[in-house]
């Protein structure tokens, strides 16, 4: 049985039909070809398939595409900037090298931005890792992240973000 | 891995969950909250469910109030939800104080309060911390609503009270006095992963002396444990005087240590030793 699903994604509305074994994930890659979105684990440990869901991150990995039905969604490709330009927390990833083979980056870039954007918003280096500790990266050893994020958030504590 | 496919089920209120669930009774029917413990079960295929009720769409569920002796939490209200809520900290502290320590913000944002109870893992925070607040769980099925205590809810590894036709609706915290006294400690691989260790306490106190100590603990065995058998160490006795060792030696000879592929028993239990001795530390100010 297919199941109908419609949903906002980065803005654009998507109608489809999907079976209901279908994750979220596979849905976003496979179906619509928003390949930004990572699949590392299937199991909510890895942080790479990170999404926002009506506003906050989600594992895009542990919900299905059905219960998304209704939901306002954005992707790693809705995070730049309206011409297509690098946001500055991207940009600031690029600065400091934050990332090297890049497959832990979306998920990151989106975990941080919600930080970054929230009422806890800090340059407390440890509450910094905190925020990244759901996502895992394979090379950087996570100081160079911690230095991006940092900055933004010192960024966006001066207003200037 | 993928799950095979399943019916979805997406009811708007619980009588109509409740009605799904009775329609279906010879079928493999589960409720899915969040999703936080049961996709990933469902991923492994170790949970392999015909018909999944999804809980997201009852208006209600996720409210959190408050009258003069108790603070109601929806089943559905989110972690993080139940972390940011002032009601909560003012009435509760534990609560967030522990929650700090579940999963990650992300896993958080869609993980709910009344699927992290009902999954029911050992190692998890929330089942000991509801153990050590006297919590109460509301639960309803077509036969009519059940009130049950903490103590009596949590029964095995994974295994709760619950009958396979009820669903948890509510869960109901007793006040904490002003004079009631929190810690929480843990120990984990990874700050966000299942506890090695997790211990928490509270005490009350009153004009200097102290009464109903409780030490609850995750992540030591097969099951959730709550301890408050302390009269006799702590009777008449001042907060900042109670006796640590022995208070240690009481809950260290009531648990069975289990070993797990990367932590052994005995360290388990020395880890519980330093932690309970932090928590009391905290506990006497
Ligand atoms: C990477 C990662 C790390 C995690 N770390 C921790 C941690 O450190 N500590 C911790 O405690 N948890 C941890 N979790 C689990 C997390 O807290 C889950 O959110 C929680 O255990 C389940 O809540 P849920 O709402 O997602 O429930 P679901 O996954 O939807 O459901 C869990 C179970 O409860 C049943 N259920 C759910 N709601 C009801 C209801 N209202 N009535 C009857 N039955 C119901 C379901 O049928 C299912 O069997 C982690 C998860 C992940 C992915
Ligand atoms: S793929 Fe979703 S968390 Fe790893
Ligand atoms: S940059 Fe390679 S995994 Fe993070």
């Amino acid at each position: 049985m297919k199941y109908d699903v419609k949903m906002k994604v980065n803005g654009d509305l998507v109608e489809e039909q999907v079976t209901s074994r279908m994750l979220l994930s596979d849905f976003i890659r496979d179906v619509l070809g928003l390949t930004g979105t990572h699949i590392g684990c299937e199991h909510g440990v890895c942080g790479s398939c990170t999404i926002k869901i009506d506003g906050v991150t989600n594992r895009a990995c542990l919900i299905f595409a059905v219960q998304a039905n209704g939901a306002d969604i954005s992707t790693i490709e809705g995070l730049s900037n309206e011409d297509g330009s690098m946001s500055i927390l991207q940009e600031l990833f690029s600065k400091h090298q934050a990332l090297q083979c890049g497959f832990c980056t979306p998920g990151i870039l989106l975990a941080a931005q919600e930080f970054i954007d929230g009422p806890g918003v800090t340059v407390d280096r440890e509450t910094v890792r905190e925020v990244i500790s759901g996502n895992l990266c394979r090379c950087t050893g996570y100081e160079t992240i911690v230095d991006a994020v940092v900055e933004a958030a010192a960024l966006k504590i001066e207003g200037e973000l | 891995m993928k799950p095979p496919n399943f019916q979805y089920k997406r009811p708007f209120s619980i009588d109509e969950a409740l009605a799904i669930i009775d329609n279906c009774k010879d079928l493999d029917v589960r409720i899915i909250a969040g999703g936080q413990s049961l996709i990933p079960m469902m991923n492994f295929r170790v949970a392999v469910p015909e018909v999944l009720v999804d809980l997201g769409a009852i208006q209600g569920l996720t409210t959190i109030q408050k009258d003069s002796d108790f603070l109601y939490i929806g089943a559905m209200a989110t972690a993080t939800s139940v972390m940011q809520s002032d009601l909560i900290l003012r009435n509760a502290p534990l609560i967030p104080l522990a929650y700090e320590h579940v999963a990650h913000p992300t896993i958080r944002n869609r993980g709910t309060l009344g699927g992290n109870l009902c999954h029911c893992d050992p190692a998890s925070e929330m089942p000991m911390v509801m153990s050590v607040l006297q919590a109460k769980l509301i639960v309803a099925s077509t036969r009519g609503v059940r009130c049950i205590s903490a103590k009596d809810f949590f029964k095995d590894l994974y295994t709760t009270a619950l009958e396979p036709d009820e669903i948890l609706t509510q869960i109901r915290v007793p006040f904490a006095s002003h004079s009631t006294r929190f810690a929480f400690e843990e120990i984990s691989l990874r700050k966000g992963d299942y506890a090695i260790v997790g211990i928490a306490g509270s005490i009350e106190t009153k004009q200097g002396s102290c009464k109903n100590l409780r030490i609850g603990l995750c992540g030591v065995s097969n099951v959730v444990a709550c301890f408050d058998q302390f009269s006799d160490l702590t009777q008449g006795c001042r907060v900042e005087n109670i006796p640590t060792e022995k208070i240690i030696e009481r809950v260290r000879s009531q648990i069975n240590f289990e070993s797990t592929a990367s932590v052994s028993a005995a360290y388990r239990k020395y880890a519980t030793e330093g932690l309970i001795r932090r928590v009391v530390d905290r506990l006497r100010g």
